[in-house]
């Protein structure tokens, strides 16, 4: 049961429509802006933990041309005459 | 084979919603949490800035507030109290701006009660006649005003009202008792000639 000041506060709760419009019409466009910064930048956070003091992950080794491969090459790859 | 029970989204606790909201930036994760507590903080902005212009400025900047701050809030509290706590704050610091010299509690108006002073019990102000308890309460300085609401209509602990206004227990015990004591005093220079009717 309300007591009489939550019946006196009671008097004032009904809220004009437009204020929820404009609140939720910012709360849509923070939410918009939320996924397109998603959007362009992927594991942003992670970006910018490494970036602060993190490592950098394991590159993917990478071969200029005429780099030596020998020990890369698979074996159906040997040209004939060259391998056994 | 157990049916599958959804749950309603306006069934959701404020933990739920929030959780969700910050996971999915869904908006109508929020428009809930708005509905749930936007009569109460519209109606604690007019009783405390006693205008209703400003009163819907204020509920407007509350909620982006309250948006733009959910990550941060720690559950330390109830959301309820976390929203009003933003909402008594910004209304003392409108006051604050609006008026050069704002009187926030009895202590500032100059003419303090001692610790010796006879408590006011809180019958005295929970059985006033409620037309009578708007005009006491409209003539309390606005820090008065909120702590008597936090503590009588928002049901809060002393320490709660501590963190909201940023004081101790024992401060805001002192003033919780001057407020009463103030209310008291409006009530009988209002009132004094016909006390029958609280």
């Amino acid at each position: 049961m309300k007591n009489n000041f939550q019946q006196w506060q009671s008097d004032f709760e009904s809220v004009p429509p437009e204020i929820e419009d404009r609140v939720l019409q910012q709360a849509r466009t923070f939410s918009a802006f939320g996924k397109v910064v998603e959007v362009f930048v992927p594991n942003a956070l992670g970006a910018v933990a490494l970036m602060i003091g993190g490592e950098a992950p394991p590159r993917p080794t990478q071969y200029g041309p005429g780099a030596h491969l020998d020990d890369d090459v698979p074996l159906w790859r040997i040209p004939p005459g060259r391998g056994f | 084979m157990t049916p599958v029970v959804t749950k309603k989204i306006t069934d959701y606790t404020d933990s739920e919603l929030i959780a969700r909201y910050l996971r999915d930036q869904n908006t109508m994760y929020f428009t809930v949490l708005y509905r749930r507590y936007a009569g109460k903080v519209f109606a604690k902005c007019i009783s405390m800035l006693a205008d209703e212009g400003q009163a819907r400025d204020a509920t407007q900047d509350i909620f982006i507030k309250v948006l733009l701050n959910l990550a941060k809030f720690t559950e330390q509290s109830s959301f309820s109290t976390w929203v009003y706590s933003i909402t008594y704050n910004y209304c003392i610091d409108m006051i604050r701006k609006k008026k050069k010299m704002p009187l926030l509690f009895t202590e500032d108006v100059g003419k303090v009660s001692k610790e010796t002073d006879p408590e006011i019990p809180d019958s005295v102000l929970l059985e006033m006649k409620q037309e009578r308890l708007e005009k006491v309460i409209d003539r309390l300085p606005p820090g008065d005003k909120a702590i008597l609401m936090m503590k009588y209509i928002d049901d809060m602990q002393i320490k709660e009202i501590g963190e909201v206004l940023g004081k101790t227990e024992s401060a805001i015990k002192m003033q919780i008792m001057r407020a009463k004591q103030r209310s008291q005093a409006i009530y009988d220079e209002l009132y004094g000639h016909d006390p029958i009717e609280q």
